[in-house]
């Protein structure tokens, strides 16, 4: 038998043994490669994408021909690419990573949540040529992980109780009756991010929203910002200029603070609110509104209109639909969710990759009342990841008020552990007697699982009415359970 | 007119959500007077807008944008230039000069006919348009 060139010949019984021990010849990879469900691309030392296979092309919306030969960042539009590329990190480090979360955004603007995974690329001599990067589609996943945990999200708010639960469910058709809505609630609820969600629901969501704070001007100002003014109106007034109702012409004005507003100033929103027209101050023809107004609240209006402070007809023209959202220590399940969410938030701006909070912070956390709501909470995570320096945020970089409030007067030379297994004792009694001392559905408030609490409630001592607070026909107690 | 082009690295930024860059021109009659680079801030959409507005920036250039980040844009009258990619240099040329809608500045999959893409949404007239 004739035999070919030697190096051929080498080549092929190389190629034979590695098919004999399993090992994929070229063109079976780029088989095995078209069949997976993960995206799959390679790179070169250009950051020039050199291979994109069908679930890459799938996920991300782009035909392979156009993205071979296209900077990655340009094809694959992730939220890392910026400021924490994980394939950069392992061209430079040597080091794959594995399973880092991100999202991308595709041609329709929609944002793909993604796990993206990477290897460096070396030719024969081990020298690097590129690298590879794995991206796996996390939409179910996501979705899936939302209705286990019982988590909500309408726009930007976030929660897992059932008083917010009862908002959201709702909100579709509060936002499509078009009907005037007043929102009531403690400062720092989220009443503006209510009322945006109800605009993004309805029919107005491409026209503008506008937001004025009836609070933060003087009555005067305020009448000239809502209606605008014509030019010779007053003094300085050298030109037409539109006020925040034909800002908002076709969308939705938001009134926060209504119930700061003067008398005078509140028949002429009457007026509005009635006739659907207007005039700019210095004006001479009436303006015709087609605004949804939503309005919000801090106080109770009902008991500014019993003392006189707010017109009783306006009243009835706000209070069509009333939400009323629940300060955050009512609904303080909530509170795991909202860390959760505030820190995701702030690695994704400041390419960090903090995890979340020790036991001993959430326990500080769930001890406060939070006179000043969600955005006080927010405040008190962006402290602690600013302090920082690890992956976890601990005491220590929390607000100082936050942690020496909750000290026992009863230990006034207390050290920091004991005052932390204090505040830890007096979170969890207080999640007990908001569940009626039902362990389960205290351990959920508390956002630890419930042989964690078992432990806690132990280790500190905490002694607990004998009934665990369950209903009426389920077994007092199950094995291990105090 | 003002213009914003999202930039990092020397190119337009590939996700306008998470941009850290913007590079503001003051452009007139194809004319441009002034350019400088100014950090960008805010993080959720609504204080990003605002972000956008506080600087007096009429029209966006930018890469890929989400939905969120857009609306937002809409309620500040922006008009926004999107999925955009290329040489910020060469980007900001072809702004003042009104050629950015050439095929060689859209991103990969976002070419005419496919849909939202190298979506030129405009609120207002002003000014020369890029």
């Amino acid at each position: 038998m004739k035999q070919g060139h030697p190096e051929v010949e080498r080549s092929r019984k190389s190629r034979k043994a590695e098919q004999a021990r399993g090992v994929p010849l070229p063109g079976q990879t780029d088989i095995i490669l078209e069949s997976i469900s993960d995206g799959v691309f390679t790179v070169d030392r250009e950051w020039r994408i050199t291979s994109f296979n069908r679930a890459a092309e799938t996920i991300t919306g782009i035909p392979r021909g156009e993205a071979i030969g296209r900077r990655c960042s340009d094809v694959f539009r992730c939220s890392m690419c910026e400021t924490d590329c994980a394939l950069r990190k392992t061209l430079d480090t040597g080091t794959p990573i594995v399973n880092r979360s991100a999202f991308i955004v595709d041609a329709s603007g929609h944002r793909v949540p993604i796990s993206v995974s990477t290897a460096l690329l070396r030719d024969g001599r081990g020298r690097v040529v590129g690298g590879a990067e794995t991206f796996r589609d996390l939409s179910v996943v996501e979705e899936l992980r939302r209705k286990l945990e019982g988590r909500f999200q309408v726009g930007d708010l976030v929660s897992c109780s059932a008083s917010m639960r009862r908002l959201f469910d709702i909100l579709p058709q509060v936002a499509s009756s078009e009907s005037t809505v007043l929102v009531e609630g403690e400062t720092g609820t989220g009443k503006e991010l209510l009322a945006r969600a109800i605009h993004a629901s309805s029919r107005r969501r491409s026209r503008p929203f506008v937001a004025v704070n009836c609070g933060a001007l003087p009555d005067t100002l305020l009448e000239s910002e809502l209606f605008g003014y014509r030019a010779g109106a007053f003094t300085g007034a050298t030109r037409n200029k539109p006020g925040r109702f034909a800002l908002a012409e076709g969308g939705t004005i938001f009134l926060d603070e209504i119930g700061e507003i003067s008398p005078a100033l509140q028949l002429r929103l009457l007026r509005v609110l009635q006739e659907r027209t207007y005039e700019p101050l210095g004006a001479t023809t009436t303006e015709r509104a087609n605004v949804r107004v939503i309005a919000a609240t801090n106080k109770s209006l009902a008991a500014a209109v019993e003392e006189g402070a707010f017109r009783q007809d306006l009243f009835y023209r706000v209070n069509v639909v009333r939400l009323v959202v629940p300060p955050l220590r009512e609904r303080k399940e909530d509170i795991r969710l909202l860390v959760e969410h505030f820190i995701t938030r702030l690695n994704r701006v400041q390419g960090r990759n903090v995890s979340g909070v020790t036991a001993e912070t959430m326990a500080l956390l769930m001890a406060h009342d939070y006179p000043g709501n969600v955005r006080e909470l927010e405040n008190i995570i962006e402290h602690g990841f600013a302090l920082s320096a690890s992956d976890r945020i601990e005491p220590q970089h929390l607000p100082s008020a936050l942690v020496g409030q909750k000290a026992r007067p009863m230990i006034p030379d207390a050290g920091r552990d004991a005052i932390l297994r204090s505040v830890e004792g007096d979170a969890i009694r207080d999640a007990l007697e908001r569940h009626g001392f039902n362990r389960l559905a205290a351990a959920r408030a508390l956002g630890v699982h419930k042989s964690t609490l078992f432990r806690r409630i132990k280790a500190l001592g905490l002694e607990l009415p004998a009934s665990d607070g369950r209903s009426k026909g389920s077994r007092a107690n199950e094995p291990g359970e105090l | 007119m003002r213009v914003a082009l999202a930039v990092w690295d020397g190119r337009i930024s590939p996700v306008f959500d998470v941009a850290t860059r913007l590079r503001l021109l003051d452009v007139e009659d194809g004319l441009l007077l002034r350019s400088r680079e100014v950090p960008l801030v805010a993080s959720d959409p609504a204080s990003r807008a605002g972000e956008l507005a506080r600087l007096g920036v009429d029209r966006l250039v930018c890469g890929a944008i989400s939905v969120p980040f857009d609306a937002a844009l809409a309620m500040h009258d922006i008009d926004v230039v999107s999925f955009v990619s290329g040489n910020a240099e060469d980007a900001a040329r072809a702004c003042v000069t009104g050629r950015l809608r050439r095929e060689r500045f859209s991103m990969p999959g976002c070419g005419v006919g496919a849909g939202r893409r190298f979506a030129i949404r405009r609120r207002h007239r002003g000014g020369r348009r890029c």
